[in-house]
């Protein structure tokens, strides 16, 4: 279990390089969630949507301010603001 | 008692079936339901809110009705939007007689999740998979027989446009309806079971029809509706909190979080066992993302946003515009024929005016709103069908969100230029409250057409060759201030409610016209229905204000409007219009904000003054624009007041609307004039 402060998954270790923020993958880059943290509302939203633990994901567009941004996942397209994408975190292969 | 009981279920049972029909937004579910129904269905609002409930009837062999209800599109049964909020208290508290559960075949993954809930009420229910011609082209198929032995249910394909499928579907749904169905739904991992269990049977008596294990589940999952009516129940809470903490210590995650987890491996599972990949990418979705390097493009992206949303403003407002003067005219010419029969028929003058300024005056406001609205929604379902309307808002929104709120926000915005009222109807395309109200309250300061010719008599006469310069600061002043009271309701009366962002990009569709159409004029309608009668009520009544007591000339001193306008006058004595007949043209004001001339004209002009000569002699060049800001910014046009009031419906959010705009007028006007006058 990891205690966390409000909106950040803090007690992932991102010293391994391959482990990222969904908000820090460029256009092209994908992974695997591994962990998805964060106040209840927004984190439930989420998930419901298919983002949960295992999931592959990858991000495919980027609105021309950088934010928000479009991922594929379970064969489909989400768009996500990239606050709301810190949240979920990604190993990368 | 009882006896009637058994006769009232038995008269239900023989006479009607209710049917709901559930998917996610963007699945085809509304063509479906169309082609169900056709000539037999209504549109109207849910009681008690904006979205809209449409119910139809088919009719089995027997001649007995079964009712369709099209509930709106979601993707879960949690209770967030007003959409959803509808869309599980139906299907939770009306529990229907069966749900027919519409997903779309090329997401085939993403659309099971609500399926997988709505399994979990222990409803009857039949899988429609639709769109299987994208999801073919898109190289799935998806193995139906399989996925009806998996789920214990009938699963039928369609294509929402083939006659055929439509007609096996109508079968399927009369036939269902007579059969038992044994429902087999998420398999939930051990942990979950366990702590289901003992929530479960700590449930106490209830009137729902689900079971109490459905009841759990939603429990568990801290689902909003379900805790506000079981959580009261002390024992029930108690337990539900120590089984939560005890899930936590001795599993990975929580309770709530499994459930989800549990749901989607479920899913997951499922999907290897119907779904046959045939690999490669279609050329649709090859067409699809060519067409987004350009639309969401970098430097492309937001210049082709507002290009559309130009051309979106100026087809709804010029051809509007002829429409409504045909409107206009024949309003004039019907008004002049019953002047000329009321004159013939010696009818007293007070009647007379009622009847052609109050009454067919006010009938008139209302209808030529019609055109303007009916193409509103016309333009924006296009956008909305074909896939643009996401887009938009994807590339708008970090722009938007600076202000607190939502990229779609910007639509309704811009419309307001036109005339605020089918801006704050465009509000409908924002799913969440929180960002409907807030862009509702901020559209008035966006200056409509009304105002204008307000600015140009005004501004022609006090600033001359300086008076686009001034009219254009006029609209940037408007402008900032709905920017800034935007940012300000984010940060104060909707903090509590963030808006979040989560939402399917869908692929492009050529859109159905019909549907479109369809629709468009199905909610211009009711909009006229549920607006019209306030607009027409309230413009009655400021008409009376101004002609009582009998005999005086309409807003004149001694007319109840002048008496009140009178009374308030002192409000403006620091914005520098400190004099009556200024704040009764501004009480008329209201009325429509044209009106503020006329009535300036009629209490100014003399016997020997022009308007011109009039105003010169009342405004200073600077009491002039700030009154020309008070113009702008304060208290909206009627029609505007009771738009927000049908749309928001809520009686103390619109006399708040009608409170703060004022103050937000009154305020900066002043606060202009006075520091002009410092310089």
């Amino acid at each position: 279990m990891f205690n966390c402060c409000k909106s950040c998954p803090c007690a992932i270790d991102f010293s391994n390089k391959n482990v990222k923020r969904l908000s820090d993958l460029k256009i092209g880059e994908e992974g695997t969630v591994i962990n998805v943290a964060g106040d209840d509302d927004l984190r439930i939203k989420i998930m419901e949507m298919g983002i949960t633990n295992n999931t592959k994901v990858k991000v495919i567009k980027k609105a021309p301010l950088n934010d928000p941004i479009v991922i594929l996942l379970r064969n489909y397209e989400l768009i996500l603001r990239k606050e709301e994408a810190n949240i979920v975190v990604i190993q990368c292969q | 008692m009882s006896v009637e009981k058994n006769i009232t279920s038995d008269i239900k049972k023989i006479k009607t079936f209710t049917v709901a029909l559930a998917g996610n937004p963007n699945t085809g579910k509304t063509s479906i339901f169309n082609a169900l129904t056709h000539q037999h269905q209504h549109v109207g609002n849910w009681p008690g809110v904006t979205v809209e409930k449409k119910e139809g009837t088919v009719y089995n062999d027997n001649n007995e009705e079964v009712k369709i209800v099209d509930l709106p599109g979601i993707y879960s049964l949690r209770t967030r939007s007003q959409d959803e909020i509808v869309a599980s208290s139906f299907l939770l508290e009306n529990t229907p007689d069966m749900t027919v559960v519409i997903l779309d075949a090329s997401k085939f993954e993403r659309s099971f999740y609500l399926l997988s809930e709505i399994r979990e009420l222990g409803q009857k229910t039949i899988v429609v998979l639709n769109m299987t011609d994208v999801a073919n082209e898109n190289g799935i198929e998806i193995n139906a027989d399989k996925l009806s032995e998996l789920l214990n249910c009938p699963v039928i394909k369609t294509v929402a446009s083939n006659n055929n499928d439509i007609e096996k579907l109508k079968k399927l749904i009369i036939s269902t309806l007579s059969e038992e169905q044994d429902i087999i739904f998420t398999n939930f991992s051990e942990s979950v079971e366990e702590s289901l269990k003992i929530i479960e049977n700590n449930i106490p008596k209830n009137d729902f029809k689900i079971s109490n294990l459905s009841i759990a589940i939603k429990i568990a999952e801290k689902d909003d509706y379900f805790s506000k009516k079981f959580l009261k129940n002390e024992k029930l809470n108690e337990i539900l909190k120590n089984i939560s903490k005890e899930y936590k210590e001795n599993n990975e995650s929580d309770l709530q979080t499994k459930i989800i987890e549990d749901r989607w491996n479920y899913i997951s599972n499922i999907c290897k066992q119907v779904i046959i990949e045939k690999g490669n990418k279609s050329t649709s979705t090859i067409i699809s993302d060519r067409i987004d390097k350009i639309v969401i493009n970098k430097i492309l992206g937001l210049p082709i946003f507002f290009l559309i949303i130009f051309l979106m403003f100026v087809f709804v407002y010029n051809l509007g515009n002829p429409i409504i003067d045909f409107f206009e005219k024949f309003i004039s010419i019907f008004s002049t024929f019953t002047k000329e029969t009321m004159v013939g028929h010696n009818i007293p003058d007070i009647i007379q005016s009622l009847i052609i300024n109050g009454l067919i005056n006010g009938v008139g406001t209302v209808i030529t709103f019609f055109p303007q609205i009916f193409l509103l929604f016309l333009f924006l379902g296009m956008l909305e069908d074909t896939g643009y309307l996401s887009r938009g808002a994807f590339v708008m929104d970090r722009l938007m969100h600076y202000i607190g709120l939502n990229g779609k926000s910007f639509i309704p915005l811009i419309m307001g230029f036109g005339c605020n009222v089918p801006a704050i109807v465009g509000t409908r395309i924002l799913e969440k409250r929180r960002d409907r109200m807030l862009t509702m309250l901020v559209v008035p300061f966006i200056s409509c057409s009304a105002r204008l010719p307000v600015f140009v008599l005004f501004c022609d006469i006090f600033f001359k060759k300086n008076a686009p310069l001034m009219i254009f600061s006029l609209y940037i002043i408007g402008i900032t201030v709905s920017v800034i009271i935007a940012k300000i309701l984010s940060r104060t009366l909707f903090k509590s409610e963030n808006s979040s962002f989560v939402m399917e990009l869908p692929t492009y569709h050529i859109p159905n016209m019909k549907n479109i159409i369809n629709t468009s004029w199905e909610r211009s309608s009711e909009f006229l229905k549920r607006a019209a009668t306030f607009i027409m009520l309230t413009v009655i009544i400021v008409w009376t204000l101004g002609n009582l007591p009998i005999g005086v000339q309409y807003a004149s001193e001694n007319s109840i409007i002048g008496i009140i306008g009178k009374k308030i006058t002192f409000l403006f004595s620091f914005a520098g219009y400190g004099f009556w007949k200024a704040s009764v043209a501004l009480l008329t004001g209201v009325f429509a904000k044209e009106a503020i001339i006329g009535t300036l004209a009629t209490l100014l002009v003399g016997n020997s003054m022009t308007l011109t000569q009039a105003l010169q002699s009342t405004f200073t060049q600077t009491s002039a624009y700030s009154y020309l800001i008070m113009v702008l910014l304060y208290t909206p046009c009627l029609p505007t007041i009771m738009t927000f009031k049908s749309e928001s419906n809520s009686v103390k959010w619109t006399i708040f609307f009608v409170i703060y705009t004022f103050a937000v007028g009154l305020l900066i006007s002043t606060l202009i004039y006075q520091l002009i006058n410092l310089i």
